[in-house]
């Protein structure tokens, strides 16, 4: 009887631990995702100038987005075929035009505000967490999609999908016909020259 | 939009005939259709093929587009037009009407193009949504004379999701056809340019296009008074989607690329919602 009951509390005590384990990684990165929006949110009430923007952002880029993944996911199949001095530029390039193209929208408004649906598993290790962001007046459906990176333990973004359109997805569109047409070194030159005209507007 | 009503009959019909087609099926192919990301195996067993699956998820859409060159130069053509002509045009039309009144006559004419989602949402036996779209578009009516979004504050008429032509007639499984981008209008699929259409007819402001509805109130305004409506009503509705293009233009590498694949997640999106 005594055994039966060891047992049986020994059972729900295990039923407990993998239920605990199980939901926590959810958990952790809707934390890592409210803790990023509100870190970004309270920077842009400060209504910083649009280079002050960039450089708080890059400082912010390493903790809280994953570009490397990004960056890889954007351009697909071919980044397994290139030298890791070409991913590194890529990445590095990529990750201007992505922190760039956000300052420009974000600065001089006010933060949205931001309600958090539900984390769910994508796949192993990543997670989607659907939002509803309010700015002007307007609601937008935006999820975030979340990557565990062992080497500083952080549950980093690497995808943003604004009303059912994927970061990641629409510049894949972009990234493909240029790499079918002059490789990764004609991309790295596109990307090159976007940055050079979009810092001359 | 100054066509005939034959001629809406005829686009709409050559829409549907078109998108219809097995050649168009065959070219949009069975990814267009296919809800975003594509269903994961959880089971993948080595790294390569996790990789794999994760390069598969963003695989670019295949989008019929067999007039691109064409389409492209049409594109070249809106972008002048969009930052040449419309965006000094509201931002004139801002100078006047301030946004928090323009948003109040953006409301005026979204609730007036209740019958436009009261016919979508029955089209696709979405009778539910169709009753609340209703009782949305009394609350807003009395309670804002539709200047106001009052239904908003009851939780079951609030966040009801929008519906078109171009929806219902995907409901139907009719497929997207070729991408076309038309002058000014910008760039849908056959399917959703016929949806266009049909929203224009059966909106109140399109109904004189058309015998059907009473049209008493519309042929009594003087052509000033007609015109004034037509363009507070497309003035009112273009300053966000001003905003939009020129952050995707400032964003993408390949505008043209860029604003099709957002087109078409997009409107996948709402069809399936």
């Amino acid at each position: 009887m005594q055994t039966a009951r060891t047992l049986r509390f020994l059972f729900v005590l295990g039923f407990v631990a993998v239920a605990g384990m199980r939901a926590a990684p959810a958990d952790d990165a809707r934390a890592a995702l409210v803790g990023g929006i509100d870190e970004v949110s309270a920077a842009l009430r400060a209504h910083p100038s649009q280079q002050d923007l960039i450089t708080l952002l890059d400082t912010m880029v390493d903790k809280h987005f994953a570009f490397a993944t990004t960056t890889r996911l954007s351009i697909g199949p071919a980044w397994r075929d290139l030298p890791l001095e070409q991913q590194a530029r890529l990445t590095i390039l990529f990750s201007r035009l992505v922190i760039r193209t956000y300052a420009d929208q974000f600065q001089s408004k006010n933060p949205p505000v931001v309600t958090y649906g539900p984390a769910q598993e994508l796949r192993a290790g990543r997670y989607e967490i659907p939002t509803r962001a309010v700015s002007d007046g307007k609601t937008y459906a935006i999820s975030y999609r979340m990557d565990y990176d062992p080497p500083s333990s952080r549950w980093r973004i690497y995808d943003i999908v604004a009303e059912g359109v994927s970061l990641i997805a629409n510049y894949r569109a972009q990234f493909d016909p240029i790499i079918h047409k002059s490789g990764a070194t004609g991309l790295i030159q596109t990307l090159e020259a976007k940055l050079a005209d979009a810092s001359a507007r | 939009m100054s066509l005939s009503p034959s001629s809406h009959l005829a686009l709409i019909l050559c829409g549907v005939l078109l998108a219809a087609a097995p050649h168009a099926r065959a070219q949009t192919g069975a990814s267009a259709l296919k809800p975003f990301p594509a269903p994961m195996s959880a089971s993948s067993s080595s790294a390569g093929a996790a990789e794999q699956a994760d390069f598969d998820d963003y695989a670019p859409l295949r989008v019929s587009d067999p007039f691109e060159g064409f389409n492209r130069s049409i594109f070249t053509f809106n972008d002048v037009v969009y930052t040449r002509v419309l965006s000094p045009a509201v931002k004139g039309y801002e100078f006047f009407i301030r946004p928090p009144v323009n948003r109040a006559i953006a409301n005026f004419f979204d609730n007036l193009r209740y019958p436009v989602r009261l016919v979508a949402n029955v089209a696709q036996l979405k009778f539910d949504r169709a009753g609340r779209e209703t009782g949305k578009f009394v609350v807003n009516t009395i309670g804002g004379l539709g200047f106001l979004r009052t239904a908003e504050r009851v939780p079951a008429l609030a966040r009801i999701p929008r519906e078109d032509i171009g929806q219902a007639l995907g409901f139907w499984g009719i497929s997207h056809g070729p991408y076309l981008v038309i002058p000014v209008l910008g760039g849908a699929s056959l399917r959703d340019l016929s949806g266009r259409v049909g929203d224009t007819v059966v909106s109140p402001t399109g109904w004189h296009y058309i015998n059907i509805g009473n049209r008493d109130w519309l042929d009594s305004l003087d052509w000033e008074w007609q015109a004034t409506l037509s363009v507070t009503d497309v003035m009112s509705g273009l300053p966000p989607n001003l905003q939009l293009y020129s952050d995707m233009k400032k964003a993408a590498v390949d505008p043209y690329l860029s604003v099709r694949d957002a087109t078409r997640r997009y409107r996948d999106r709402e069809t399936a919602r």
